[in-house]
């Protein structure tokens, strides 16, 4: 809102920096707007008034960000504007976290966690990836928590044919849980994924025959490549939020590394073990 | 279009509009007419225009020249004095009307 904000004379720099933080709470094209109400009335009040109106307008921000996000599209409000690319950006970021953590925790975590090298090394038979931690040695109503996150490591692990459908699937759930126009699409874009899903599946069984299974199996350069994808949104794509922004750099670093690390000497022992 | 349900601080903020249907207000004295506390106007007022029954416009003026930032300012729309009217009438069957006297109505003489 440039003007609206930053004209304001030094003694309203109080104001500045409370209803900053207040609107950070807000969708992001919606923020200078609102903070152009609150600046507006708090130069109005005296001192006393003032702490009240802060105090009234903290007290009902759940209430303000719930009508701004849901009514922001069809009174004309500046909500935030979405494109393409910021959808499929906010897909990326939201189907990306489940695999990268699911790996991060079922692979190099439990591998040095556990000396899985060690035990290894020592002719100690407890390695089997599915008899330790936390498949084991945890409570059993635990344990779909832990075949989904199993799931995620290995559709990090398997890549491509499994990892893109499971990445536009956790995705576009994620994004459509809230709207109701979006279940028709989420259906649609589910039904698509599970049909590529299927499909990898069968050519991967008619596959496994021949042999070479850990290298057929080893897609985990696609966990890299959707990474890079991801910091290169987090660049180029206009409509996101900052915190959006920070997301898809973060699980993007993380997917490259895992990736790299993935092809090291180390790298290479995990991955054996965990595909054992 | 959304429907909303009505509540207390809608029906007061409502009532203050109904007051003076062409009228254009502010938040702040919005707030103050409806007897509402401050700040807490905002979610009826996004939530009235979602739901198109008021339109809002920002206040044209010279930022620099007024030492303010610019107001924004609220009408209720045709929709808008319609269910203002009905929610007014149907409240109005329930309990005697309460009177919109706010706290702030002092505090706000612009």
């Amino acid at each position: 809102m440039g003007d609206a904000v930053t004209r304001l004379a030094p003694a309203r720099r109080g104001d500045l920096a409370v209803t900053a933080l207040l609107a950070a709470a807000l969708p992001t094209g919606f923020r200078d707007r609102q903070r152009g109400e609150w600046l507006s009335d708090l130069g109005e009040l005296r001192r006393g008034e003032r702490l009240r109106y802060l105090a009234g307008a903290a007290w009902s921000l759940p209430g303000l960000r719930r009508s701004a996000m849901r009514h922001g599209a069809t009174s004309g409000l500046a909500g935030v504007p979405v494109t393409g690319a910021g959808t499929a950006a906010r897909v990326l970021l939201a189907g990306l976290i489940w695999p990268v953590l699911s790996w991060i925790l079922f692979v190099p975590v439990r591998y040095y966690a556990l000396d899985v090298p060690g035990r290894l090394a020592g002719g100690d038979a407890e390695f089997d990836p599915k008899s330790l931690w936390p498949f084991a040695e945890t409570p059993e109503w635990l344990t779909p928590l832990w075949v989904v996150l199993h799931f995620g490591a290995w559709a990090a692990m398997l890549g491509g044919p499994f990892l893109i459908p499971a990445v536009t699937l956790v995705g576009v759930l994620a994004l459509t849980r809230r709207r109701r126009g979006g279940r028709a699409i989420g259906v649609a874009v589910v039904a698509a994924a599970l049909l590529m899903g299927a499909m990898a599946s069968l050519s991967l069984g008619l596959e496994m025959t021949s042999g070479a299974i850990a290298e057929k199996l080893n897609g985990i350069w696609a966990v890299g490549l959707l990474g890079a994808l991801a910091v290169v949104c987090a660049i180029r794509v206009g409509d996101l939020t900052r915190r959006a922004r920070a997301g898809l750099v973060a699980i993007g670093v993380a997917a490259m590394a895992i990736t790299a690390w993935s092809y090291t000497t180390p790298g290479q022992s995990m991955i054996v073990w965990f595909m054992d | 279009m959304p429907q909303l349900r009505m509540t207390t601080p809608r029906l007061l903020v409502l009532q203050a509009m109904l007051a003076e249907p062409e009228r254009e207000r502010y938040g702040l004295e919005l707030a103050g007419t409806a007897g509402l506390e401050p700040g807490t106007i905002y979610p009826i007022l996004v939530a009235f225009e979602g739901a198109g029954w008021v339109t809002s416009r920002a206040e044209e003026i010279d930022v620099h020249a007024e030492g303010r930032p610019r107001r924004r300012y609220y009408r209720l729309t045709l929709p808008g004095i319609a269910v203002a009217e009905a929610a007014a009438a149907k409240a109005a069957q329930r309990r005697p009307r309460r009177p919109a006297a706010g706290w702030a109505a002092g505090w706000v003489t612009r």
